[in-house]
């Protein structure tokens, strides 16, 4: 036999097996696999057999909720509550983003009854301490499943690890180069060019520079905010504006109306710990979203500063859950500006 | 870049079929340029790391080769030092240094506590020592100097076996680069088929074993006694499939391209005695050592305090070489204990292997198993206490309910395993393969594929021999 009918009988017989081994995944173990490894397929069924008008997509602060509340629902339940003719199915994940609610949402097949698309924008999400998070990697591989290929290839992505499995210590590095390195492009009379030397001063030194600063908690408290918060979002570099503008691009194709909505952030406290000029960065940051979202028609709702300290169910972090007064009032500006 | 990734899968194929396009004359910028992206994919800046252990080994050898009398023990032993200089400072400077602080706040001395926030480069230990093999068979008149750069690079980096060895001599590999490889296609089939084994056996063995081992290591105190030894066996299990299945990709990748590279394993579980095992057990280091160390200092031939000592300096010294832990020190000691009791029963009622009936042999077998693997539970605990406290849990945990359900499958996935090491005894999958007949044999490569594919371990685990 010749080497090139050789080569090509091999490879044939090859194709055979890729073949039968699809048809053997998908129809006797897919099925356990998603369950497994992607419990989000369940809520992309209930999208379509509940005819879902609206999606709504949130990190944890979708979900949590004051031990204290009297009406302890979701964010997206109370939008469905000032929207009652329409259903609204919520994709929660906790330190979800940009990057996974696009997978999640290119999952929905083609053929849906959706209308409308809520995504949180998270001002943290858009910084280095989020991006370098660890939960990246267990997020993405719940995605892997989920991709527009056949089963087997899913499967075959999933296991050869196609996700961003980076170990720890190396995001911990990237995440500690961004604080020193990234400016911060304040005026030349701010003591400090970085992140990083603004938070290491307030631990050090913290009273001389700020009077509330008096306990070595306080002060964490105050550098946890810098670190959280003390960036700008380069729009040519940013991961998640590119997650974002992959979603902009999706609904639009699939003729999805999209709300993009700036979630509330603690400015009191941070302006209390940190001062003006923190708030002045996550006012820029947010105007920065803004502009460049509504230029490309999407609805964006700013309420960065909408609740007051208060409102906020973590008093020694920093997060978004809030109490329920709080995310009553942050599902009504969104139906508010839906109902525009 | 890992073995079981998407970019292997898109660079293997890429690198052998240029490797066989290109003539022979640009095959070494070739794979030298290959080697570095595949090293690169780490991380990239610590290529020059490894460039600087290439550079002064390289001058070393021509240094060597040229100069005689006490110049040429002077050039060997400035390789050898710069060399583990490099080794020191990356992977045991932080070990050295948190003994030294704790040697002073017990005996009231001042040894200020310095932080080296650095990340250990993949592989070190293996390159270090491929390099410090060529050098000291420069020294030693086995080797001629190689002059030619590119290829003693080459030879410390040919991606296969840069990050986990084999380690390889460079009798063996440095020639082999200037031999001519043409096409044979038998070549590509081998090691397409050892890549499939060795793939196999990682993926699916080793990371389904590998979740498991990490539950019951993390929280031995909630687990029964019959978990924890499982867990036990599960660990000697994961960490054989994962460096066989490293090795064998190794082998593959290189066979593909017509290269010859050592075998790592020969069924060590299998082995029938604790030093039957380390003929077995990742040959090219305990051959590395034996030719390195143990000779060098002597070996048997000298009388028998000397003798011990040597063993045990051998077994210690290769522990430290996996990792700065004193639970790696404390594992080589184990296994040198063990060799020269081992010996000593040899002496004192000498075995009579023809007349060994095979209950006798299996007994062997499992006894030999079953000690390795009590071993390995300082290899992969985190410290002395943590692997203490596996034991007490073992010992203690009896009555306890153990909330940690290992699935059938998993059963399933070693015995079936157990059966495939079995039948590869003497051979090799390659070989293996090519005396079976033909429907079984593609029967047995649609079974390996289906189930590397879908019953792969979903977690990242990289190769555990990847951190030394």
């Amino acid at each position: 036999m010749n080497l090139g009918k050789n080569i090509a009988l091999k490879v044939g017989a090859l194709g055979l097996i890729i073949l039968a081994s699809n048809f053997i995944y998908s129809e006797w173990f897919f099925e356990k696999d998603l369950q497994a490894y992607s419990p989000d397929i369940n809520t992309i069924r209930e999208i379509i057999t509940k005819k879902a008008e609206v999606v709504y997509c949130g990190e944890s602060s979708n979900i949590s909720f004051f031990k204290d509340d009297n009406d302890k629902r979701f964010i997206s339940q109370f939008l469905n509550e000032e929207l009652p003719k329409t259903t609204v199915i919520d994709f929660s994940k906790k330190a979800g983003h940009a990057g996974i609610y696009y997978d999640l949402l290119r999952a929905i097949p083609q053929k849906n009854s959706v209308e409308t698309i809520i995504i949180t924008m998270n001002l943290r999400s858009f910084g280095p301490d989020w991006i370098n998070s660890n939960l990246e990697t267990p997020l993405q591989k719940e995605m892997v499943l989920l991709r527009p290929f056949p089963p087997l290839v899913n499967r075959f992505l999933l296991g050869f690890k196609n996700y961003d499995t980076t170990p720890a210590n190396i995001r911990e590095k990237r995440y500690k180069s961004h604080l020193e390195s990234d400016k911060l492009n304040l005026p030349k009379d701010f003591p400090y060019v970085t992140a990083s030397e603004w938070e290491k001063d307030i631990i050090k030194i913290g009273e001389k520079v700020r009077k509330e600063l008096k306990t070595a908690q306080i002060r964490e408290l105050a550098s946890q905010y810098i670190k959280s918060y003390a960036f700008r979002i380069d729009p040519t570099t940013n991961p998640r504006i590119k997650d974002f503008d992959k979603i902009v691009d999706l609904a639009k194709n699939r003729g999805w109306k999209i709300v993009f909505h700036i979630l509330p952030e603690n400015v009191d406290r941070a302006e209390q710990l940190a001062g003006k000029k923190l708030v002045e960065i996550m006012t820029a940051n947010s105007k920065l979203l803004q502009n460049r979202y509504l230029n490309q028609k999407v609805i964006v709702v700013d309420n960065l500063s909408l609740l007051q300290n208060d409102q906020f169910i973590d008093q020694d972090w920093t997060s978004e859950h809030y109490k329920e007064h709080g995310r009553r009032l942050i599902a009504k500006r969104i139906s508010a500006a839906l109902l525009l | 870049m890992l073995f079981n990734s998407i970019e292997f899968i898109f660079f293997f194929p890429l690198v052998t079929l240029l490797f066989y396009l290109l003539s022979q004359k640009y095959r070494w910028i070739h794979l030298l340029l290959a080697s570095c992206v595949f090293y690169m994919f780490f991380v990239p800046e610590y290529i020059f790391i490894l460039l600087i252990t290439i550079i002064i080994d390289y001058l070393a050898g021509i240094y060597i080769e040229k100069s005689e009398g006490k110049r040429r023990k002077v050039y060997l032993i400035i390789s050898i030092v710069s060399t583990c200089l490099v080794l020191f400072v990356f992977k045991y400077f932080t070990f050295f240094n948190e003994n030294m602080v704790s040697l002073s706040d017990y005996f009231g001395f001042y040894y200020p506590k310095r932080i080296f926030d650095i990340i250990l480069p993949i592989g070190l230990s293996f390159h270090t020592f491929q390099s410090l093999s060529y050098v000291i068979e420069v020294y030693r008149g086995k080797q001629k100097a190689e002059r030619h750069f590119g290829l003693y690079s080459l030879y410390v980096m040919f991606y296969p076996q840069l990050v986990t060895g084999p380690i390889e001599r460079p009798q063996s590999l440095l020639p082999q680069f200037r031999e001519f490889k043409a096409f044979k296609l038998q070549n590509l089939v081998d090691g397409l088929r050892l890549i499939l084994f060795g793939l196999f056996v990682k993926m699916v063995i080793a990371d389904n074993l590998a979740p498991i081992v990490d539950d019951v290591y993390a929280n031995p105190e909630t687990q029964n006694s019959g978990t924890i030894l499982s867990a036990i066996f599960f660990y000697s299990f994961q960490i054989y499939c994962d460096f066989l299945g490293y090795s064998t990709i190794a082998v593959g990748c290189a066979k593909a391209m017509g290269f010859s590279i050592m075998d790592n394993f020969k069924n060590p579980y299998l082995a029938k005695s604790i030093s039957e095992f380390w003929q077995r057990w990742h040959i090219s280091l305990s051959t590395w050592f034996r030719d390195y160390l143990y000779f060098p200092l002597g070996g048997n031939q000298v009388k028998i305090a000397r003798w011990i000592l040597n063993i045990l300096v051998v077994f210690i010294v290769s522990g430290i070489w996996h990792g700065a832990n004193w639970t790696f020190v404390i594992w080589g000691a184990l296994h040198g204990l063990l060799y020269l009791i081992e010996s000593l029963i040899k002496k004192i009622m000498p075995s009579r292997e023809k007349s060994e009936t095979l209950i006798s042999k299996g007994l062997k077998i499992l006894f030999t198993f079953v000690l390795v693997s009590f071993i390995w539970v300082f290899f992969r605990a985190e410290n002395l206490d943590h692997a203490l406290s596996i034991f007490k849990a073992m010992i203690s945990n009896n009555s306890l309910k153990s909330n940690l359900d290992i699935g059938s499958t998993i059963w399933m996935y070693l015995a079936g395993f157990i059966l495939l090491d079995t039948l590869l005894f003497k051979t090799r999958f390659d070989k293996w393969c090519s005396n079976i007949a033909v429907p079984i044999r593609w029967s047995i490569y649609g079974i390996l594929i289906f189930m590397t594919i879908t019953s792969s371990g979903v977690e990242n685990y990289p190769f555990i021999y990847f951190q030394f």
